[in-house]
């Protein structure tokens, strides 16, 4: 009786566990080699690995600095809530910069910072960018506000690349 | 008259979860389109989530649009297919919905890259996982009334 009700009950739980694993397996399976045709062939294809560690926002995070995004960028500019400072050198600030933005190089980092300090310590963000996502001068200067005291700082990650093909796709 | 209600009630399962199936195929196959276009911008996507190693951050930005694709296509165009897509389409939006709550939770500011990998697009927010969880009923129910 035991046999005859394994019996009866296999085509069940064949079809479920077919439903289960069978159909589910397959469907990764066939995503994966579309995947991998796809990228092989594709004048877009990407590497399959790639070092992400030198992206500045992750060591920002790691130490403990807000990063902003665009959308936040566009607010804190129309709202003038925040201070932002390109942290570029003076010949690219020139060329061209977020609206509003202010020049804060690496050179002669003391010098600017005695002419903003009426802007610094007042609690105000102060937000750093520099050329995109892959340059650290935004970072250092952020660090270095810290160390001059500035607490609510904010990096914006995308930089100057970011901003400009966002708003020249505008 | 009890058989006819029964009937009705079948009819109406079946086509709710066709509807449910159709439109959890659009979303997908939309969802999926950009990133398939754009890998590189989608595997930034995926890196501002800052929730992956970076070693599964390209091989998942290469899959899962493709994974997105498959799965909107069998559920909205094959039927014998529906429950095993609309099982993984879950599986998806369970995690796509945990890694927005996470950095919800997190304040990290955000483009979602959910239908679009331009960074203007679909910021994070309690929005995206209202709508999430809304496809989450909807891939549930597919699930759950296509197994027979």
């Amino acid at each position: 009786m035991a046999s005859l009700s394994i019996f009866r009950w296999f085509p069940a739980v064949w079809f479920r566990s077919r439903a289960l694993i069978g159909h589910p397996s397959a469907i990764l399976t066939a995503a994966a080699l579309l995947a991998l045709i796809a990228n092989h062939l594709s004048p877009r294809g990407i590497p399959w690995l790639k070092d992400w560690s030198h992206y500045v926002e992750k060591q920002a995070l790691q130490e403990g600095i807000t990063v902003i995004g665009w959308h936040r960028m566009r607010e804190l500019l129309d709202r003038g809530t925040a201070v932002v400072f390109d942290a570029r050198a003076l010949p690219d600030y020139d060329r061209g910069h977020i609206p509003g933005a202010l020049p804060f190089p690496e050179e002669n980092r003391e010098r600017f910072l005695e002419q903003y300090s009426a802007l610094l310590h007042q609690g105000t963000l102060l937000v750093a960018y520099c050329s995109g996502d892959e340059c650290d001068d935004s970072l250092q200067l952020l660090r270095f506000l810290q160390s001059a005291g500035c607490t609510n700082l904010a990096l914006y990650a995308g930089g100057w690349e970011e901003w400009r093909s966002l708003q020249r796709e505008r | 008259m009890a058989v006819t209600a029964k009937g009705k009630v079948i009819q109406a399962g079946r086509r709710l979860q066709r509807s449910c199936a159709i439109v959890l195929g659009a979303v997908f196959i939309a969802a999926s389109i950009s990133k398939i276009l754009h890998p590189a911008a989608f595997a930034r996507a995926v890196f501002r989530y800052h929730l992956l190693p970076d070693l599964f951050i390209n091989p998942l930005a290469i899959y899962l649009p493709w994974l997105e694709l498959t799965c909107g296509v069998l559920i909205a165009f094959r039927s014998r297919w529906r429950p095993a897509a609309a099982l993984l389409i879950t599986g998806m939006l369970a995690v796509f919905t945990a890694a927005i709550a996470i950095n919800l939770v997190r304040g990290l500011d955000i483009s979602c890259g959910c239908f679009s990998v331009d960074p203007r697009h679909g910021r994070i927010g309690l929005l995206s996982i209202a709508r999430n969880l809304v496809l989450l009923l909807m891939s549930v129910t597919v699930y759950l009334t296509g197994r027979e």
